[in-house]
């Protein structure tokens, strides 16, 4: 077995990531009941044989919703963290390339100005432009996650240029591009994905926030975040509804963390400390 | 007054320190020589009682009547920087970085119920002008970092010695500075010892030094007691091949002209030592047998483990 | 020092003043005409023409942009649309809710998550402290809106120690109003207290790490005296470089969970803005939490220079 199921963080993480993937995967082709459908008769029903986890205050099925609602989060996660990989990495190694220059000190300051807007205000500016819905809090989570990404690939890339096989394929000939490309990329992946696995569980965080808030993933689209605002209406008659989605939330984002600090402790051995 | 039998520190199982024995006298200094690695500061830290975590110690160390090993942290709260204070070899790291030097100084007044606050600040400030350190007042309000390697080294003897000690464990307090400073170092701490009659205990590797401070000398080496006796005769008559080599290692006043004869081979690491004598792979004497029974102690002169060589006739 | 501190002084004015200007311009100028926008798709030409006028709209950009920005320093930041009152005795009144709230919450963190995380550095690889880091896991990732939920749930509508949400006012009922911010500023706290607990006990076990350490207990002091006296203040300095980020973690938390229990605050009003689209109220809500932020951040960045006193500006 390879030596990395056996670190505690990150074997948890895989498996409680391998879960979460799954219920993703099976709500594509399966599940208990159309999660859109609405049965005013069963209503607010408690957990019962035909509806495992109960019905919300339309009579939908909750175990329908949550599993939907996987695949919601998984998708926010990914195009948060790909906009802000792409464009963090890109700017930060760009940063570096022209390092104490202008451009350096332009893209750094104005990434910094980006991160001082919180993600949730990012948000609340682009969907009162947009209107609010899924995508635009997504790319506001995004803007917010590229900062983050910019200045890792930043500190990373230079520490890696500082290095002597880099200065030897300058002298043999390869062009700046050619080397951030082919030396410097493959040698900042690593970080970029522990970074990464970070940001992917506050992606998901956040937009459970913005959701819950109404300004994030609009009915009939299911989302843990929607559902948690909903359960609160009924908190004292039905509160089932509010246990669920947490949970799926902090299972999905522990899963990211735990992934993230396992990945970090076996890339680099020097950072680990158990 | 202080009393050393069969000390031995080990970790994990693996010994670091074999069986050392030895007595102290009041207002006595004993070096303790060896290359670094040889369980100098182990030993020291072992009497302190801040072995770090993971090292066990066996034996028994009798300080002032008071067996020291077994006894509960808050009882060696109450020995150390009051009965017995240490002095550390990095001046630079040794001192908190956020506090000021004087309150560093005074805090072991209070902290042992000596004086009130008011009055240690003022006797820190004393202790400061007693130790060299110019402008007292005014220094006693900077941080470590507004001071000089040697300035430390004297705020650091002016810790350690504020609530007067009966013994003072000095671990190479002079290897990190420069050559003047070591010689203005080594006579406050003559001084030092003059006024006040404590017993010291003095860590080096360098023969010169302890030369220099010390009443008998303990050769140490791959965590065993090599040689130990009278520092002149150490260093003047030394029987111990080990002895012989470091004091043949020592580079004479015209260095230049005769040729600095180190001795062969390394010291072993302290956690992997042989079950017999530690310098047998490196010793001219050395056999089969040295690597595999400890060496006996032969006393004349000096005392020494060895199988092969003896001391001089007492 | 001086001109050090004029220095960094005229960065941060000029932060906020792009600040403002970005938030100007994406609510107020690139919507094309916010007036229509907030009126929705059915008003009349001539209803969206009377609020241009009645809430100032109708003047050139610049303009509009100096008097905003001047509005901050008089109170007079216009009038909201959908309550029809002053933005700026709007704003300063559910300030009495949201400061009080994120102080409460800034210092429960603090308190929790250096607490914790000393505890487990002075414990560590022992079970308590992988109890506790355990738990900072757990508290990384659950939403603490969803943790306001949870702990109204118990706490309100199941032991009835506190109201489930709502806020008396201070003058009607300053200890009822009092205990209504708890629960909320504890769920706000945790995630806070989750991730500072982490940092202090990595910045910990590195400070006991050094020699001065040593020196300490060789002075006799015992090692509960040891990490209070000297380690603590060591090892918070690099804690407090990111107090300023989570500061604006914690910004934007009191937005959702002054929602959770329904408390009168800054959040509640920007929710309730948006829900309205009052570009008024919402441009001046925005610049209002960005501005607190990026201060903060400004603050915390000096206090770093005089917790540290090598870092400190002007001494020899």
């Amino acid at each position: 077995m390879n030596p990395a199921w056996r670190h505690p963080s990150f074997g948890a993480g895989a498996v409680l990531m391998a879960l979460v993937i799954g219920a993703a995967l099976l709500s594509l082709v399966w599940t208990p009941h159309d999660p859109a459908a609405m049965r005013i008769m069963a209503r607010l029903k408690p957990p019962s044989a035909e509806h495992w986890l109960g019905t919300d205050q339309f009579g939908r099925d909750i175990v329908s919703m949550v599993l939907v609602g996987a695949r919601n989060a998984l998708l926010v996660g990914l195009v948060a963290v790909g906009i802000g990989l792409v464009f963090g990495v890109a700017l930060g190694m760009l940063a570096a390339l022209y390092r104490g220059r202008f451009i350096d000190e332009a893209v750094m300051r104005a990434l910094d100005f980006v991160f001082a807007f919180p993600a949730v205000l990012t948000a609340i500016l682009i969907l009162t432009w947009f209107g609010p819905g899924l995508v635009n809090a997504v790319i506001a989570i995004g803007i917010f996650n590229i900062p983050v990404f910019a200045r890792q690939a930043r500190a990373a890339t230079l520490q890696v240029v500082a290095q002597d096989y880099i200065r030897a394929a300058r002298l043999a000939g390869l062009s700046r591009p050619a080397v951030m490309i082919r030396h410097i990329l493959p040698n900042i992946t690593g970080l970029m994905i522990v970074q990464g696995s970070t940001q992917f569980a506050f992606a998901i965080l956040a937009e459970a926030s913005l959701s819950y808030l109404g300004i994030g993933t609009q009915p009939p689209n299911p989302s843990w975040g929607r559902m948690l605002n909903d359960a609160q209406t009924y908190l004292a008659t039905a509160p089932h509804l509010a246990i669920v989605p947490g949970l799926a939330i902090a299972i999905t984002v522990l899963a990211f963390n735990l992934l993230g600090d396992g990945l970090r402790d076996l890339l680099d051995p020097r950072m680990k400390e158990r | 007054m202080l009393t050393l039998r069969d000390l031995s520190v080990s970790l994990r199982g693996r010994p670091v320190l074999r069986n050392l024995s030895l007595d102290l006298a009041p207002g006595e200094t004993l070096g303790l020589v060896g290359e670094s690695g040889s369980g100098k500061s182990m030993t020291a830290l072992a009497l302190m009682g801040l072995l770090p975590p993971g090292f066990v110690a066996s034996g028994s160390i009798r300080l002032d009547g008071t067996e020291l090993l077994g006894l509960a942290d808050a009882d060696l709260c109450r020995l150390r920087g009051r009965a017995m204070a240490m002095i550390f070899q990095e001046p630079m790291t040794a001192l908190n970085p956020v506090l000021p030097v004087g309150a560093q100084i005074a805090e072991g007044l209070v902290l042992h119920g000596l004086m009130q606050p008011r009055a240690a600040r003022e006797e820190a400030v004393r202790l400061m002008a007693r130790v060299g350190l110019p402008d007292p007042a005014r220094r006693a309000r900077s941080y470590p970092h507004e001071l000089s390697g040697g300035q430390r080294q004297r705020a650091m003897i002016a810790m350690a010695i504020a609530c007067r000690p009966s013994l003072l464990i000095a671990d190479e307090p002079t290897s990190a500075l420069d050559v003047s400073l070591q010689v203005e170092i080594l006579a406050l701490l003559r001084e030092i010892r003059e006024e006040t009659g404590m017993a010291m205990i003095f860590i080096s590797h360098d023969l010169s030094v302890i030369s220099a401070m010390a009443d008998r000398a303990l050769v140490l080496y791959g965590g065993l007691a090599m040689e130990t006796g009278p520092t002149r005769h150490v260093i003047g008559r030394p029987a111990h091949p080990y002895t012989q080599g470091l004091i043949a290692a020592i580079p004479r006043g015209t260095a230049h002209t005769e040729r600095l004869r180190p001795i062969p081979g390394q010291v072993p690491d302290l956690v992997r030592l042989p079950p017999g004598c530690p310098f047998a792979g490196r010793c001219a004497l050395g056999d089969a047998h040295c690597a595999e029974a400890p060496p006996p102690l032969r006393t004349g002169l000096t005392a020494l483990r060895c199988h092969h060589a003896e001391p001089a006739p007492a | 020092m001086a001109l050090f501190l004029i220095k960094r002084l005229a960065g941060l004015v000029l932060t906020l003043l792009v600040a403002a200007l970005v938030i100007f311009l994406v609510l107020e100028v690139l919507p094309g005409d916010p007036a229509a926008m907030m009126m929705g798709v059915s008003a009349t030409p001539e209803s969206v023409a009377a609020l241009r006028a009645e809430l100032g709209l109708d003047g050139p950009a610049a303009t509009r942009f100096l008097d905003w920005l001047a509005g901050f320093f008089t109170g007079n930041l216009g009038l909201s649309y959908t309550y029809r009152v002053a933005v700026g005795g709007l704003i300063a009144e559910r300030l009495a809710v949201t400061v009080p709230l994120s102080l409460l919450a800034l210092g429960l963190s603090l308190v929790l998550g250096v607490t914790l995380g000393t505890w487990a550095a002075a414990h560590a690889h022992r079970r308590s402290d992988l109890v506790i880091m355990g738990l900072t896991q757990l508290g990384l990732a659950i939403p603490n809106f969803w943790f306001g939920i949870l702990l109204v749930l118990v706490f309100a509508i199941g032991l009835g120690w506190f109201p489930a949400g709502g806020f008396p006012g201070w003058a009607a009922d300053p200890s009822l109003s009092a205990r209504a911010l708890l629960l909320p500023a504890f769920a706000l706290a945790m995630p806070q207290a989750a991730s500072l607990a982490r940092i202090t006990r990595s910045t910990m076990l590195e400070t006991l790490s050094e020699d001065y350490i040593r020196t300490a207990r060789a002075k006799g002091l015992s090692r509960g005296q040891t990490i209070r006296r000297h380690a603590l203040r060591n090892a918070l300095i690099p804690v407090l470089t990111i107090l300023g980020l989570q500061f604006s973690f914690l910004l934007a938390g009191t937005i959702v969970l002054e929602n959770v229990f329904a408390l009168p605050g800054l959040g509640r009003l920007l929710i309730q803005a948006i829900g309205g689209h009052d570009l008024i109220l919402i441009k001046s809500l925005v610049l209002f939490y960005v501005a607190t932020a990026i201060i903060v951040n400004a603050i915390v960045d000096l206090a770093y220079g005089i917790a540290d006193p090598r870092l400190r500006v002007g001494r020899t």
